[in-house]
């Protein structure tokens, strides 16, 4: 199994935006779109990604829903949770809160 | 053609037969003459309407009387008049009158009208330096901003959808007063709920509102003395009640008249604790407000106040209260320690 680390701060933006790409630049559509997406797509769903969020200056929930809650709806639920992995020492909270986002997707789909 | 010597002679028949003797004629200027100074309009300062602003400009502490400041500004704005904003009587400024000013004009502006406006300064220096240094002149008479990288004032800025840059500009001005240098979690709160605000605009301040374009306003204050900076936030949308889910009671009553600032008060409340009023009817949205609320009662921010139309939110309190006055739009602010409580300064 592959795995891949991105680095949020490193490989997208210091300064993540908001939901979608129309509420302005670095949005949580576009880091799904650019970054996770492509990854899938070229590699296949056997994968592991770590995404590290340490580093930014902050976000807001609609970013983090949108990027990691989005791609559970669009992959689903259970395979989002095996491939997606969070780390974030700088504010440890952000870890089960985006947990939380991608379960509650489970919602929508 | 008429003689001077027949207009005279006019003049003396007008006044030998009014309806109203001299001394009521000079009763009646006096009392107009009283009635403007007491509502302040139609004194005229070098050929412009004089309008005084009240000792204490704030939405928070003096509402009322910032409310009819404004408002009458506006009024003579909408009918082409030109101003003299008489400040000079100041005591106190707030950011976020200021910011409420200042776009109440720009959608004037938008709108087509070209504001004249004139004035004085405050007596009071801090005032004065408040007015220069936040870069409210740079809007209201378009002079060019004055501010220097080490000033106690992030100027006033402003945007129309997520603002990254600007939203980075304040964190790094709050990173560069923490005493206890850079607060990695406090960054992180302070940063996320700029954005929140910016997006809760763009999304839904302004949605189905003709005649306004989608802005807001931020600034900063670092308060040295008090080891604080006090973030202001403004947008003059539709505010949050208007634009959060409603039941349909809620509803109801808000259109009945006398009950709106109360139903405001409910609905301002419950979106800012997080139930569940996001419009779009999505699991995991609308979580903006409440991510602000929870940097309050986490102890990243504080004294966190929110006005939005009819209602005032105090992070202090349990409930919301009704605000005198009407705001047209919404209003955040809240402070930041620069000192964090668990560091102790050795001077």
């Amino acid at each position: 199994m592959k795995t891949h680390r991105i680095h949020i701060a490193e490989d997208f933006s210091p300064t993540p935006g908001a939901r979608y790409r129309s509420d302005g630049p670095d949005s949580g559509q576009q880091f799904r779109e650019e970054k996770l997406i492509p990854l899938l797509k070229s590699d296949g769903h056997d994968i592991r990604i770590i995404v590290v969020l340490d580093g930014v200056y902050g976000f807001a929930t609609s970013f983090l829903e949108e990027a990691f809650g989005g791609l559970a709806r669009e992959i689903g639920v259970e395979e989002c949770l095996r491939i997606i992995e969070i780390v974030s020492d700088d504010d440890p909270q952000l870890v089960d809160e985006v947990d939380a986002y991608i379960r509650d997707a489970r919602l929508e789909t | 053609m008429t003689e001077p010597r027949d207009i005279e002679k006019l003049r003396r028949w007008q006044i030998q037969h009014s309806r109203y003797s001299a001394a009521k004629r000079a009763a009646y200027r006096d009392w107009r003459k009283r009635r403007n100074l007491e509502n302040n309009v139609g004194i005229r300062k070098e050929g412009s309407i004089l309008v005084r602003a009240p000792s204490e400009l704030s939405l928070i502490d003096s509402a009322a009387a910032t409310f009819e400041f404004i408002g009458r500004i506006l009024s003579h704005v909408h009918r082409g008049h030109k101003i003299y904003i008489d400040l000079s009587e100041v005591t106190s400024v707030r950011q976020g009158a200021v910011m409420a000013l200042i776009a109440a004009l720009q959608n004037a502006k938008d709108n087509g009208r070209r504001p004249s406006i004139r004035g004085n300064w405050p007596k009071s220096d801090q005032c004065t330096s408040f007015l220069v240094q936040s870069g409210f002149l740079e809007y209201l008479y378009s002079v060019p901003r004055q501010h220097s990288s080490d000033s106690l004032f992030f100027p006033i800025s402003s945007g129309h959808d997520s603002g990254n840059d600007i939203a980075r500009a304040l964190t790094d001005f709050y990173i560069r007063h923490a005493v206890a240098g850079e607060v990695s979690l406090t960054r992180h709160r302070l940063y996320g709920a700029l954005i929140e605000c910016m997006t809760n605009t763009k999304n839904h301040a302004f949605t189905n509102v003709e005649g306004k374009r989608c802005r807001w306003w931020v600034t900063a204050h670092f308060d040295k003395p008090a080891g604080r900076i006090r973030f202001t936030f403004f947008d003059n949308g539709l505010g949050i009640p208007t634009t959060v889910r409603q039941r349909l009671m809620e509803a109801l009553l808000r259109e009945l008249g006398p009950t709106e600032a109360l139903i405001d008060c409910k609905l301002l409340t419950s979106a800012m604790n997080g139930e569940e009023r996001t419009s779009t009817k999505k699991a995991n949205r609308g979580k903006g407000l409440e991510s602000i609320h929870r940097s309050f009662t986490e102890g990243y921010i504080d004294s966190l106040v929110v006005l939005s139309n009819s209602a005032h939110f105090d992070a202090r309190k349990t409930d919301s209260e009704p605000l005198s006055g009407p705001l047209t739009g919404t209003l955040f602010t809240w402070s930041v320690p620069t000192i964090p409580a668990d560091v102790s300064v050795v001077a």
